[in-house]
């Protein structure tokens, strides 16, 4: 056992302070992703981005919020619902691995690769997928209530008076936002005292093969890019762009080679 | 926002229907979707006309029901419904009938122009481009395409509420304008242009990597990757993608 699966040496004052950062963060950003607002600033990207610049190193934040954002890049909502929370599960795991230095072994060099600090990568990676599903079921239920409480409203709107309207929405944006904080907050915890602790216990087999993980996503982003731009009047335009940067890359190597 | 009201009150009510709408989708249910947010975004202009007891009655229990449509453009058929209302009010012809024939047509036909131009065009554009800034070690530039986005929409959204107000009835012909057409058009060219770029920068990493001894297995897990996306066709939610991708990426460590 190199480390151990509770770990509570790694709470310390400042990890008190993030906690707030999470929290509020958490609340917002689950608010945006379709209650309040709708900006995209909750995709998993520019989430991470913003929560591990605010905690003092955005280069966390891409590190993990990149393959994260390649791997949801095709869930769209159109004609179908992806149900769960990307943002709160995102907050909390990448404030965890700032405030820890987690990943310090990842970075430095280039976003997407392979080797022993990526499989730190592809263990978040893991948890952000699994608390994204997990807080499926906490969106469902708020949508139950909201059914709940719409039938509830038109009961209440029958005398004639608005109150009970501006009672709903208020009390529905409040329940998404405390939803968000919450689950963000957990995910901080879980990520700092249990899961990162547990990346020593692995098998060197298993981090072999994590450290393969986050160079995977791209391939599933482009998978889901190319059904979308690739139809028979966007297929010229992607293999010219392709095309031409391939030959850019080769020039820029060929030239770096030459020199 | 009716004419006869003062500037300063009509950007008032503006305002508040503005802010409103923004939290269209807060009491969104599976049964009547997005007709609380509508409603409560309607609250505003009902109080500024003064409404009696009854009329309020009537007039929420005739915008209770099914409502959905894309948020982004929302606001053109509130501005539009709150010109009908008016029009109703006043008792220039305008039956109920026609005004929830309207907000179900408009809301229909919005939905579908807004899923090809933010869902399908603009979102994927917009995050392309932060990701080719996230390679490059930008998290400014990560940042700065949302930033952007967030800053114009809500311009426009703004902006749409006062439009769709002063066309009513109109609105359609603003609809089968070819500029929105275009613009799809456009947008989809762009991220096919992007797609094309992002997709060499990953070929050219995955030549590097096979020059490595290490990288073949990477190299095929990204071929297969790719395969198990276009096999998926965006049915999969992305997170069950991660867990599906874990035994690919540990069968992949023995090459």
């Amino acid at each position: 056992m190199s480390e151990a699966w509770w770990d509570p040496s790694s709470i310390t004052f400042w990890s008190g302070q993030a906690l707030v950062v999470v929290a509020l963060l958490g609340a917002w950003l689950s608010l945006d992703e379709t209650a309040l607002g709708q900006t995209w600033l909750a995709q998993p990207l520019p989430a991470a981005t913003m929560t591990a610049w605010l905690l003092g190193d955005p280069a966390v934040g891409m590190l993990i919020g990149l393959p994260f954002q390649f791997v949801t890049l095709g869930n769209l909502p159109v004609g179908q619902t992806f149900l769960g929370d990307k943002a709160s599960p995102v907050v909390g795991v990448v404030a965890a691995a700032v405030v820890t230095g987690f990943l310090e072994e990842a970075l430095g060099g280039e976003l997407l690769q392979t080797g022993p600090g990526a499989g730190r990568v592809g263990w978040l990676l893991i948890l952000v997928a699994l608390g994204s599903l997990a807080s499926h079921s906490l969106v469902r239920l708020e949508r139950t209530w909201h059914v709940h409480w719409g039938t509830r409203t038109l009961r209440l709107l029958r005398p004639g008076g608005t109150r009970p309207l501006d009672r709903v929405q208020m009390s529905s944006l409040l329940v998404t936002g405390m939803r968000g904080a919450v689950t963000s907050v957990v995910m901080f915890g879980l990520t700092m005292l249990i899961w990162q602790p547990g990346y020593g216990d692995l098998p060197d087999r298993m981090r072999l093969g994590l450290g393969l993980l986050p160079w995977l996503t791209p391939a599933i982003g482009l998978g889901a890019l190319v059904e979308l731009f690739g139809s028979r009047a966007g297929i010229r335009w992607l293999l010219s762009s392709f095309l031409l940067t391939l030959f850019l890359f080769w020039m820029v190597a060929w030239k770096g080679g030459a020199t | 926002m009716s004419a006869e009201a003062s500037p300063q009150r009509r950007c008032r009510t503006s305002g508040a229907i503005f802010l409103r709408s923004l939290a269209l989708q807060a009491s969104w249910n599976p049964r009547r979707m997005q007709n609380i947010g509508l409603l409560s975004a309607l609250m505003p202009w009902m109080r500024s006309q003064g409404m009696g007891k009854g009329e309020v009655r009537r007039f929420c229990r005739s915008h209770f029901g099914y409502f959905n449509t894309n948020p982004y453009l929302a606001n053109f058929l509130i501005g539009g419904l709150i010109r009908l209302e008016e029009e109703r009010r006043s008792g220039s012809g305008m039956s109920p009938e026609r005004v929830i024939l309207f907000k179900e047509t408009l809301g229909r036909a919005l939905a579908s122009l807004g899923d090809q131009l933010f869902w399908l065009g603009l979102q994927p554009t917009v995050l392309m481009i932060g990701i080719l800034f996230a390679l490059m070690g930008k998290p400014a530039g990560v940042l700065a395409p949302v930033l952007l986005f967030t800053v114009g929409q809500l311009i426009f959204r703004y902006r749409a509420i006062d439009l769709g107000y002063r066309l009513g009835i109109d609105i359609v012909d603003l609809l089968t304008s070819p500029r929105w057409h275009q613009l799809i058009h456009l947008l989809k060219r762009v991220g096919a242009v992007l797609t094309g770029v992002l997709a060499a920068w990953m070929v050219a990493g995955a030549g590097r990597l096979v020059a490595l001894e290490e990288g073949r297995g990477a190299a095929l897990g990204l071929v297969l990757t790719a395969g198990l996306a276009l096999w998926a066709r965006r049915r999969l939610p992305g997170e069950s993608m991660v867990l599906l991708l874990v035994p690919l990426a540990l069968a992949l460590s023995y090459l």
